[in-house]
C-alpha cells in the first residue's frame, strides 16, 4: 500500500505526560484525511512532528515513504502547510508574504501568485499590510500560501476555524478541486465534524493522544444507521413495552426522554399508535441517520 | 549559504538600517563636536588629544553598534521564535540551522560594516576639524594610524565576536528585553577587561579566548535551542 503519510508508534510527552500516545496514522496517495479530535487531543503535536517541527520521543514518521530525521527537509518542497494558527510578516503585504513563500520555496512562477489570491477571494486587498487582515481573511492567505506552490500534500491544521459558512463551502470546493484535478493528498484537522464528513475520504479520531480509529468514509456510512428516534415521557415504560414487541429488535435508550428504535419494519404510525395507547406521553417522532458527530461521541464516549 | 543570506536580506530591509548607521555616526560626530568645542571654550579645561579622542570614538562605535547588532538580533532571529513565524521558515525545504546561521552572519557582517564605517567617518571628521580649526591638541601625523588601526581591527573584530552573545541569550530566554540587556552587560564586562590593560584593547591571547568560548557556546545554542519549538 502507498502510503504519503505513515507513523509509526510515534509519541510524544511533555512534563512525563503523553500528549501523542503510539499514534499509528496511514494516509493514502490523493485521499483527504480528516483528522477529528476535541481540544488538546494531540492534533497539532502530530502535524508539528509530520512537518519536522518538533521531534517525536519515540516513533517515526514515514513521508512519501521516505523516514523524517533531522535532516530531512527537502520533502518539505512537497508539502504545503498551516500549522495551528495563520502566522505571516504582519509588516508585509499579502502580495510580499507570498512573494517571499515563492522564494523559500524556491518556486518561481509568480503569476501563480493571482490565481491562488483568486482562488481564496483576497485579489482586491492583496497589497494591505496583513495587520490589518481579520482572522477569516488570514485563513484565506495561509490557505493561498499553502496551496501556492502545487504541492502534492496539504497537511492543514484547522482551516476552516475562523471562516465564514460561506468561506467554508468555498474552501471544502477548494479542497475537492484540489484533490481531483490535482491528485492532492490532504491530511486535514477540523472541529467541524459534518465539514470533515462532507469532504474527508478517510477519517482518523484521536482523543488523549490516542488514535481511537482510522476508517474510511465508507465504513462510517455503514454505521450510519437509519432510526427512528422517539421522545417520550416516560423512557422506562416506553423500553419495556419496546422489549415485548417482536417488531422492535434493535433499540437503544439515547437520553432520559429519547429511545432510538433501529432495523424495524414497523412504521411510525404503528409505533405511536403502541405508545399512546399504552398511556405514554409520545412528545414527537421522527426518522433520523447517524452522523459523524454520533459515531464521534459514541468513540470518545467510550474511551471516557 | 550565499542563497539563504539573499532570501533574509529580503526581509532585513538593508535601506532602512544603512540610514540608521549613518544617523548613529551622525550622533557620534555631534557628540565629538560638542566635546572638542566645550574644551576649546573652556578656559578650565585643556584641548582634547587625538588620542583620547580616538578612545572616545572607539567607545562610542563599540557601544552603538553592538547594542544595535542585538536589536537586529531581536528582530531578525528572536522575534520569529516569539511571533511564531519561525513555524512558516522551518516549514521551507531548507537546513533549519543554517537559516539561522545565515541570519547571523548578516548581522555580525553588518555590525562589522558598520563600526568600521562609524571609524572612518569619526577619525576622518576630527583630522579635517583640526585641520581646519585646530581644535585638537598637537596635530595629526600619518604615524598615528600604526596605532589606530590595530585598535580599530581589534574593536571590529571582539564587536563581531560580541553580536553573538545577544542571540545566545535570546535564544535560551526567547526574550528580546535579555537579548538586548546582554549586549549592555558584554559592553560592560569588554571594558572591564580593556581599561585593565594598558593598550586599552585585548591582546591576541584575549580575542582568542573570546573567539573560543563564544563559538563553544554558540554551537551548544545551535545543537540544543535553535531547532527547538516545543
Amino acid at each position: 500500500m502507498d502510503y504519503i503519510i505513515e507513523t509509526s508508534n510515534l509519541t510524544k510527552s511533555y512534563k512525563a505526560k503523553a500528549v501523542v500516545d503510539h499514534v499509528n496514522l496511514h494516509v493514502k496517495k490523493g485521499d483527504i484525511y480528516g483528522f477529528v479530535g476535541p481540544n488538546g487531543a494531540g492534533k497539532s503535536t502530530i502535524m508539528k512532528m509530520l512537518m519536522n517541527l518538533i521531534h517525536p520521543d519515540f516513533g517515526e514518521v514515514y513521508i512519501f515513504g521516505d523516514k523524517m530525521d533531522d535532516k530531512s527537509f527537502e520533502c518539505l518542497k512537497r508539502i504545503g502547510s498551516m500549522i495551528e494558527n495563520p502566522y505571516f510578516y504582519e509588516k508585509m503585504t499579502g502580495r510580499q508574504n507570498l512573494e517571499l513563500h515563492c522564494e523559500y520555496m524556491g518556486y518561481h512562477n509568480h503569476e501563480r501568485i493571482d490565481e491562488v489570491l483568486k482562488l481564496v477571494k483576497l485579489q482586491d486587498i492583496e497589497e494591505k499590510a496583513v495587520s490589518h487582515y481579520s482572522l477569516g481573511m488570514k485563513q484565506r492567505l495561509a490557505i493561498a500560501r499553502a496551496i501556492l506552490a502545487k504541492p502534492e500534500l496539504l497537511i492543514l491544521d484547522e482551516p476552516i476555524n475562523a471562516l465564514d459558512p460561506e468561506g467554508i463551502k468555498e474552501m471544502r470546493l477548494l479542497f475537492q478541486h484540489l484533490q481531483q484535478d490535482y491528485e492532492t493528498t490532504i491530511f486535514i484537522s477540523s472541529h467541524i465534524l459534518s465539514e470533515v464528513e462532507q469532504i474527508a475520504d478517510r477519517i482518523g479520531i484521536i482523543m488523549n493522544g490516542k488514535l481511537l480509529k482510522e476508517a474510511s468514509i465508507n465504513d462510517i456510512h455503514e454505521y450510519q444507521a437509519e432510526y427512528m428516534e422517539l421522545k417520550v415521557d416516560d423512557v422506562n415504560r416506553a423500553a419495556c413495552l419496546l422489549a415485548q414487541d417482536v417488531r422492535c429488535p434493535h433499540f437503544t435508550v439515547a437520553g432520559d426522554d429519547s429511545i432510538r428504535i433501529y432495523d424495524t419494519d414497523i412504521t411510525g404510525k404503528e409505533i405511536s399508535a403502541l405508545v399512546v395507547g399504552n398511556g405514554i406521553g409520545l412528545e414527537s417522532i421522527s426518522r433520523k441517520q447517524n452522523s459523524l458527530e454520533d459515531y464521534f461521541f459514541q468513540l470518545t464516549g467510550e474511551e471516557k | 549559504m550565499a542563497h539563504l543570506m539573499k532570501l533574509e536580506l529580503k526581509k532585513f530591509g538593508l535601506a532602512r538600517n544603512i540610514l540608521f548607521v549613518f544617523t548613529a555616526v551622525a550622533f557620534c560626530i555631534l557628540f565629538i563636536t560638542v566635546s572638542l568645542v566645550d574644551s576649546m571654550t573652556d578656559p578650565e579645561q585643556t584641548k582634547d588629544t587625538f588620542e583620547s579622542t580616538f578612545l572616545v570614538i572607539g567607545l562610542l562605535v563599540s557601544i552603538i553598534f553592538i547594542v544595535y547588532s542585538s536589536v537586529l538580533t531581536s528582530s531578525l532571529v528572536i522575534s520569529e521564535y516569539n511571533q511564531k513565524t519561525i513555524t512558516i521558515l522551518f516549514s521551507y525545504p531548507l537546513d533549519k540551522k543554517l537559516l539561522i546561521a545565515a541570519k547571523m552572519v548578516i548581522i555580525m557582517t553588518f555590525t562589522a560594516v558598520s563600526m568600521l564605517i562609524g571609524y572612518i567617518c569619526c577619525c576622518g571628521y576630527i583630522i579635517g576639524m583640526d585641520r581646519a580649526f585646530d581644535m585638537l591638541e598637537g596635530s595629526f601625523c600619518p604615524a598615528c594610524l600604526s596605532e589606530w588601526v590595530p585598535m580599530a581591527v581589534t574593536s571590529i573584530i571582539v564587536g563581531s565576536i560580541l553580536s553573538w552573545w545577544p542571540f545566545v541569550i535570546g535564544m535560551v530566554k526567547k526574550s528580546i528585553p535579555a537579548t538586548i540587556v546582554a549586549s549592555l552587560v558584554m559592553l560592560f564586562l569588554r571594558q572591564l577587561i580593556i581599561t585593565k590593560n594598558p593598550t586599552n584593547k585585548e591582546s591576541a591571547l584575549q580575542i582568542v579566548l573570546e573567539l573560543v568560548l563564544t563559538f563553544a557556546v554558540v554551537a551548544v545554542v545551535f545543537q540544543k535551542k535553535v531547532t527547538k519549538l516545543d
